[in-house]
């Protein structure tokens, strides 16, 4: 009988013994494993480590640094189009149809609170290596001026052709230089001026570079990639002695080359080395994070019969396969650069310097930037300074690097030299970085679509609305501080 | 020797106070008023305390009863409830009746369990015998059309899959669905796998070991399970054993056919050449260099041949069925085996089956192995303990799914009817072959793009396996404590492991550039909950009958997931990770939630005339911020029973009339798992430096959802039991909803989630049950359900009504805000569209669209007829669903296409050609260029909806037993033999595969039509 009593007992203490263990107020307490508390997240040096490589990752991705940056301007422009038979990729490209563009609003904001992330917190690490603060210092401040730059020459009229545009007033973007405080964070900013976000972009600039170490490694922000960074934005800018400064400084520096590439093998190697043989700055992967096909340059512009490798859907216009024949009959390698096959019955050219060169499909490092933009920047510099033999000479400098050390620049003025190394740089960076639209619409010039074709798309005059990118409505209808772009 | 005294002095104890309180012992026989035969199992109990015995296989029984006051109540299933005063009798001998609508059926309300009569809440059930041999996979298909308020929807046909189920209406933007107890315990529903198109852990439960379902609906129901309660419970009690001399053996066997319900509806061979040349001739011109082009590629690929004049004859065009080798004659095979026996003290009730489907789509198979084990014991006169262990085993197997285009269902719709599908019929045809496998001719990349699939080859070769275990083992103690006062204690645990392998062969499309691809996913799932309750019954001065339970529950949950994928293979057969050159992307991940609460129920009933039930819960959940962690529930019901009013006294042919209101709140904590947490996570990295990146804002003020339900109902039951009538008329508003607020995405967010929106749902259930016809050798029934719904978003973020194009004040939620398609142009065979005014458009804009919807059904339910006739039994179940419009996806493809792929064959027949035509198929036109048309007809607009309404003859069954004077021969007590069928017939104007799907029908695996042969055997 009292055994069966203790049995009762038992039972009764058991039930009560699990319902106080799981009482305990730790009970409630579940934290996720893949994750660590914003408030803790960077308060070492280690995290703020981290931040930036997640932030470097980001940077790289297919919608931002590879494809979008790769392609999307050199098919607005007049470089590359869309095959006929297609997988429905960037079909609106070509022929600049509204909303067709970089959209890389979302994802580079998101990166810009990134780097403000780590900007704020990294003061208040205690005991923390001073030149490891430095060195990530400088990282932050050269990425955000990058994006800064890059969300300015997309979404705001060019720096030196603010007027005449359509209507309104010519604004720049959004300056956040802050994380994002959270819920309680209700109201907005509005777009500031275009002259405030170039004055930004320059200031991050010179805090990197005050920051940064001569280190010869590519894959980040090095004191020569700022340099050559200040180069560029002050080409756009129009400065045309800081930005030939700059670009000397950049060439000057004893961590940038510039190769003899007169054939198709060394001139391979800017492109299929890592990093590649001209890289100032390169973007680059592991097996772990390598691109895909639907967000690499490969993946939407190679194109293999034998194994199926590539959507092949971006193909070189008739102009720009006319252009690298001839600069290729002089001797430049880039007229092996590309490759023709036969596509749903129609002949299409695909470009080869992005073509799974790291040994897996779609595989490739991105060439950001690369030496000879220098000699072009400097170039063109000298020649809108009036200084007609130095800006001969830089391209000169070029040509004989590529095999065309016999062509001469016959030229008579600066507008002349210009055109020449207009498609001198079409030649050099087809398929890379964008630069042929960003350059046509920093000078305030039409985009002509080459050879006339049902559908190729029309000219786009230089002050037409879409050269301005539309700036997507889930900014604008949860902002309401913030004025869309003339036109949409 | 002092301790000996002691000893001797409890236990002297102890036997006085049993005693003292079981003075009279009452015993007798429980027969059958059918057919005096003893009923063995009938529960006995002493009414108003938790005091209670059963019947053995004699029917006999003895009980201790306190007093001559004491009412003994005589339960069994399918029987009238019998209640007899003791008084001065020490022999009670009792005839049940039958009970042919259930009005004394037990029903299982969550932590406890009440008589259907004496309900204040709203609860629907399902009975065991209506779904008996189904030819379904999983309960949720089983319940589907029989119980008020639950509407379910089938998300595809793939065996084994998961389906939708829904009570009351989806009143959240988050999570819709019920919670599932099975005895006691929540189990997980859903799938666990990452790859399966759609996968159910619930569909490994084999649902013929189930007893009972009772679907909780209204919070006077629902507000027990407090936080987890908002959008319904679903309590499902499993069969257990009875005493009984010789155990009681089963036997069933099962076998069936199925078959797609309907293939999608594509051209022909010459259907699509023709279309392809017109195409190309009415966009270029006939004789254009381009169309020349086009007519030379369909030449070269034999698409047809070219008559005199130089034209296309489309006469000589092949016809390749892809959709008859996609599909296939499907089987289903079932056997089980149970035993049910034991003696007064300890029951059990075992089982053991095996289900074997192959799927009506090539490469697709489903099989499961379940085993229950359910055991009760009493140990002593007031402890007793019982048991249940089940463990089911399923396996899903299929190919590439879904929206690939190497899936049997989309290619086999998709790929040009012209195109050859063996090499053999290439080179009868003439063309060149160089690219095949094993007989499997594939067409050119050159003239198809990047889309080189061929269906066959890859149902072949590449494979996707989803094996899931299920195992719930449930322990639980009871001890009477008095006769009025009872604990208990449970113990549960649902674990669940998902091993999924997904195979691209190199030697298939999809694995070929990286020379074969594995991806290996192992999920997890394990629950553990502990339940304790007490329960306290009694009844004072006659009339006042009180029943309450208070309790306290903790529930928790890890999840846990590994994945890699590796590729570049040696060889297609070492096809597992080890044989992979290249690792190239792992996973892996844990998960934890938490859940207390603490609880309590009141049940008071005056003179069997007034009831009130009071419910309270108090949770807390570790997925909301320190700030709202705890959460309160409260509710409270009425009822009148004008029934036992003496002004009824006069109405005999009405058994019982009662009228209910109920109001009260439950919860739902459908935000993320880590939701109310800032968070930076990992997983990321640049060149070998591990990173971190934000993931989520933090949001302390973060908490539950909840929902408010008021219900007036009505059950009458009468004419001897034989009509039985419920009806609901509720509302709910469900509020505090969890919604992502936007943030501009200069904040570098895009999203903040916040508890800000309100849904109202409101509506009509009616559930009518009667026997029409009862006679000597025949009887008819009739199961009837119906139910109306509507629901309404009352608000949104605060000062919008316009959250998003699909969610707007007013409108139902997931309505879609839509271009308005209005036909073709029959002067020239465009499409038009309307503006905001209804006038023509060609060009709608944005704010020319206007809301259509609902997504769900307005009306639903179904309607079971039974006829039993001497040895023969017949019952004809018919389920309709109407009002929803449906988003015909594939129409993006299969309508208009710019692609080389076949399309509907609406599109062809019907096509505009000449002025005048009026038609809603546009001309054909390759690229889809209209002069002056921004918007293609292969754009998303509203005639990708459709209106669904459907009736369905989901379920004919025909069954005869043979009679038991030849049986009893060969030593068996009955046989049935039965053949049923299923999806038999579908009235609907719907014009894609299935009325039923929700969502899409982005090649979804259809819904088969089967036919099943069986054999139950009994002895």
């Amino acid at each position: 009988m009292f055994k069966k009593y203790r049995s009762i007992l038992a039972i009764l203490f058991a039930g009560l013994l699990i319902g106080v263990t799981s009482c305990g107020e730790g009970f409630l307490e579940r934290y996720p494993r893949e994750s660590i508390a914003s408030e803790e997240a960077l308060t070492t040096i280690e995290g703020v480590e981290g931040a930036l490589a997640g932030l470097y990752n980001r940077f790289q991705a297919g919608e931002y640094n590879h494809r979008e940056m790769n392609l999307a301007g050199e098919l607005l422009s007049d470089q590359m189009d869309i095959a006929q038979t297609n997988a429905g990729r960037m079909t609106n490209h070509p022929t600049n149809e509204e909303g067709a563009g970089f959209g890389i609003w979302t994802r580079v904001y998101n990166d810009i609170n990134r780097a403000n992330s780590i900007l704020y917190y990294i003061d208040d690490i205690e005991d923390a290596d001073e030149t490891l603060v430095n060195e990530f210092k400088g990282q932050a401040h050269a990425l955000r001026a990058w994006m800064y730059f890059d969300l300015l020459r997309i979404y705001a009229r060019p720096y030196m052709h603010q007027e005449p545009f359509v209507q309104g007033e010519p604004l720049g973007v959004i300056y956040k230089t802050k994380p994002f405080a959270g819920i309680d964070e209700t109201t907005f900013e509005a777009r500031g001026t275009i002259e405030e976000g170039y004055q930004l972009v320059l200031d991050d600039l010179y805090a990197a570079l005050g920051y940064l170490s001569d280190d010869e490694y590519p894959y980040q922000f090095t004191e020569a990639a700022v340099l050559g960074t200040l180069a560029r934005v002050y080409l756009y800018m129009g400065n045309w002695s800081e930005a030939a400064n700059y670009a000397e400084a950049a060439i000057d520096h004893p961590s940038t080359e510039l190769i003899h590439a007169d054939n198709f093998d060394d001139y391979m190697t800017l492109f299929a080395d890592a990093p590649g043989a001209e890289s100032i700055l390169e973007l680059g992967y592991t097996e772990a994070d390598r691109p895909g096909m639907n967000t690499s340059v490969a993946g939407m512009a190679i194109y293999c019969e034998e194994t199926g490798e590539g959507y092949g859907d971006v193909i070189l216009r008739q102009d720009l396969i006319q252009l690298l024949d001839s600069y290729g009959a002089e001797g430049h390698p880039a007229g092996d650069m590309y490759y023709e096959a036969v596509k749903g019955g129609q002949l299409c050219a695909f470009q080869k310097k992005y073509h799974s060169h790291r040994g897996y499909a779609y595989w490739d490092d991105i060439k950001m930037m690369r030496t000879s933009e220098m000699y072009f920047i400097a170039a063109e510099a000298h020649a809108e300074m009036g200084d007609l033999n130095q800006a001969e000479e830089f391209l000169m400098t070029l040509r004989e690097h590529r095999g065309m050390e016999h062509v001469d620049i016959n030229v008579d003025s600066a507008e002349e030299f210009i055109d020449v190394l207009f498609t001198d740089k079409r030649v050099e960076y087809f398929s890379e970085m964008s630069h042929r639209w960003f350059d046509l619409r920093r000078r305030g010039m039409d985009i002509t679509k080459g050879v006339p074709d049902e559908d190729a798309g029309t000219p786009v005059d230089f002050d037409d609305y879409r050269v301005v990118e539309r700036i997507p409505t889930a900014e604008i209808s949860a902002n309401e501080n913030c004025v869309q772009n003339p036109g949409y | 020797m002092r301790k000996k005294l002691l000893i001797s002095f409890l236990l002297l104890l102890a036997v006085s106070f049993t005693t003292a309180i079981a003075q009279i012992t009452v015993t007798g026989t429980v027969i059958s008023a059918d057919d005096e035969e003893p009923i063995p199992g009938v529960s006995i109990s002493i009414r108003g305390t938790t005091t209670g015995t059963v019947t053995d296989v004699e029917g006999n029984y003895s009980i201790e009863v306190p007093d001559e006051e004491a009412i003994l109540e005589f339960s069994f299933v399918g029987k009238q409830r019998e209640e007899i005063v003791v008084g001065e009798q020490r022999t009670i001998d009792v005839e049940l009746e039958s009970d042919v609508v259930g009005l004394d059926e037990v029903v299982v309300t969550g932590y406890g369990v009440q008589r259907r009569r004496d309900l204040t809440g709203s609860v629907s059930s399902v009975r065991s015998e209506s779904i008996e041999g189904m030819p379904v996979e999983s309960i949720q298909r089983a319940i589907q059309g029989r119980a008020a308020g639950v509407q379910v929807t089938a998300g595809s046909g793939v065996p084994g899959g998961d389906v939708s189920v829904i009570v009351r209406g989806m009143g959240s933007f988050s999570a819709n669905r019920p919670i599932w107890i099975v005895d006691g315990v929540e189990v997980q529903t859903g799938g666990l796998g990452m790859r399966s198109e759609s996968e159910s852990i619930l569909a490994s439960l084999d649902f013929e070991d189930i007893e009972s379902i009772d679907v909780l609906k209204d919070a006077a129901a629902t507000a027990i399970y407090g936080a987890r309660g908002a959008n319904g419970v679903i309590v499902i009690s499993t069969r257990r054993g009875e005493a009984a001399d010789d155990t009681d053996f089963t036997f069933d066997i099962r076998r069936g056919y199925t078959e797609p319900i309907r293939t999608m509806p594509v051209m022909s061979g010459p259907q699509w050449a023709q279309w392809d040349y017109e195409r190309y001739a009415n966009r270029y011109g006939a004789d254009h260099s381009t169309t020349q082009s086009r007519i030379q590629t369909g030449v070269d690929r034999g698409w047809y041949e070219l008559g005199a004049d130089g034209v296309p004859d489309f006469t000589t065009s092949p016809n390749y069925d892809w959709q008859d080798e996609a599909y296939r004659q499907g089987n289903v095979m079932e056997a089980r085996l149970t035993a049910r026996g034991g003696d007064e003290r300890t029951r059990f009730y075992t089982s053991l089956s095996h289900n074997m489907t192959e799927g009506h789509v090539i490469a697709y198979d489903f099989s499961r192995s379940s085993f229950r084990l359910n055991l009760d014991h009493d140990a002593t006169d007031r402890l007793s303990f019982d048991m249940q262990v089940s463990a089911n085993l399923s396996d899903q197997n299929s190919t590439r799914l879904g929206g690939a285009w190497s899936s049997p269902v989309r290619g086999g719709g998709g790929i040009p009817p012209v195109e050859p599908i063996f090499t053999h019929q290439a080179e009868e045809a003439g063309l060149p072959v160089g690219q095949e496998f094993d007989g499997f001719y594939n067409a050119p990349r050159s003239v198809f793009g990047a889309y080189r699939a061929h269906i066959l080859n890859s149902a072949k070769y590449d494979h996707l396996i989803s094996r899931n275990l299920k195992t719930i083992l449930n322990l639980s103690a009871t001890y009477d404590i008095t006769d009025n006062l009872m604990y208990r204690s449970t113990f549960g645990v649902d674990y669940n492991a998902n091993d999924e392998e997904q195979w691209y062969d190199p030697r298939a499309s999809d694995g070929h550039v990286a020379n074969g691809v594995l991806r290996d996913y192992e999920t997890s799932a394990y629950a553990i909950q502990t339940t304790q309750t007490l329960n306290y019954q009694n009844i004072f001065a006659d009339v006042h009958e009180i029943n309450t339970v208070v309790g306290y529950e903790t529930w928790e949950r890890i999840w846990r997931r590994t994945a890699v994928r590796g590729e570049n293979f040696p060889n297609p057969h070492m096809n597992v990770i080890n044989a992979a050159a290249d690792a190239v992307w792992w996973s892996g991940n844990e998960t934890e939630r938490a859940t207390v609460g603490a609880f309590g129920r009141a049940n008071y009933s005056y003179d069997d005339r007034y009831m009130l039930t009071l419910t309270a819960r108090y949770d807390g959940s570790s997925r909301f911020g320190s700030e709202n962690r705890w959460g309160f529930f409260p509710a409270a019901a009425i009822g009148w029973r004008l029934s036992s009013e003496p002004f009824m006294a006069g109405v005999d042919q009405l058994d019982n009339l009662v009228v209910r209101l109920s109001y009260g709140t439950a919860g739902s904590d459908a935000a993320g798992t880590y939701a109310a947490l800032g968070l930076w996570s990992g997983g990321t990295q640049y060149r070998g430096t591990a990173g971190i990146y934000p993931t989520q804002l933090p949001n302390a003020y973060l908490t539950w959802e909840e929902s408010r339900t008021l219900n007036l109902a009505l059950s009458a039951a009468g004419f001897g039991g034989r009509v039985n009538l419920d009806i609901d008329l509720f509302n709910r508003w469900t509020e505090e909803l969890l919604l992502a607020r936007p943030l501009p995405r200069s904040t570098g967010w895009s999203s903040i989630t916040e508890n800000v929106g309100r849904n109202f749902n409101h509506g009509f259930e009616m559930a009518l049950n009667t026997v029409n016809i009862e006679r000597e050798n025949f009887r008819w029934s009739t199961e009837f359900n119906l139910n109306f719904i509507e629901g309404e978003i009352l608000e949104l973020l605060p000062g919008e009504d316009f959250f998003s194009d699909r969610r707007k004040v007013g409108q139902a939620i997931n309505d879609r805000n839509i271009p308005m398609y209005a036909g073709v142009n029959p002067a020239d065979g465009r499409p038009m569209y309307y503006d905001r005014d209804w006038n023509i458009t060609y060009n709608p804009v944005y704010e020319d669209r206007h809301w259509m919807g609902p997504e769900q059904p307005t009306r639903f339910g179904g309607i079971t007829n039974t006829f039993n006739f001497g040895n023969f039994s017949t019952s004809i179940f018919f389920q309709y669903s109407g009002g929803s419009y449906r988003y015909f996806s594939d129409a993006r493809f299969w309508f208009h296409g710019t692609g080389d792929r076949n399309q509907l064959a609406t599109v062809f027949e019907d096509r505009w050609q000449e002025a005048g035509d009026m038609t809603d198929a546009p001309r054909v036109v390759y690229g889809n260029v209209f002069a002056g048309n921004v918007q293609s007809p292969n754009s998303y607009a509203s005639h990708m909806f459709e209106r669904v309404d459907y009736l369905r003859l989901k379920d004919l069954s025909v069954s005869y037993e043979i009679p038991a004077g030849i049986t009893q021969r060969y030593g068996i007590d009955n046989m049935r033999i039965f053949a049923r069928g299923s999806n038999l017939v579908t009235w609907t104007d719907y014009s894609g595969t299935d009325p039923e799907f929700t969502g899409s029908d982005f090649g979804t695996y259809p819904q088969g039509r089967t036919l099943t042969f069986g054999i139950s055997t009994n002895f």
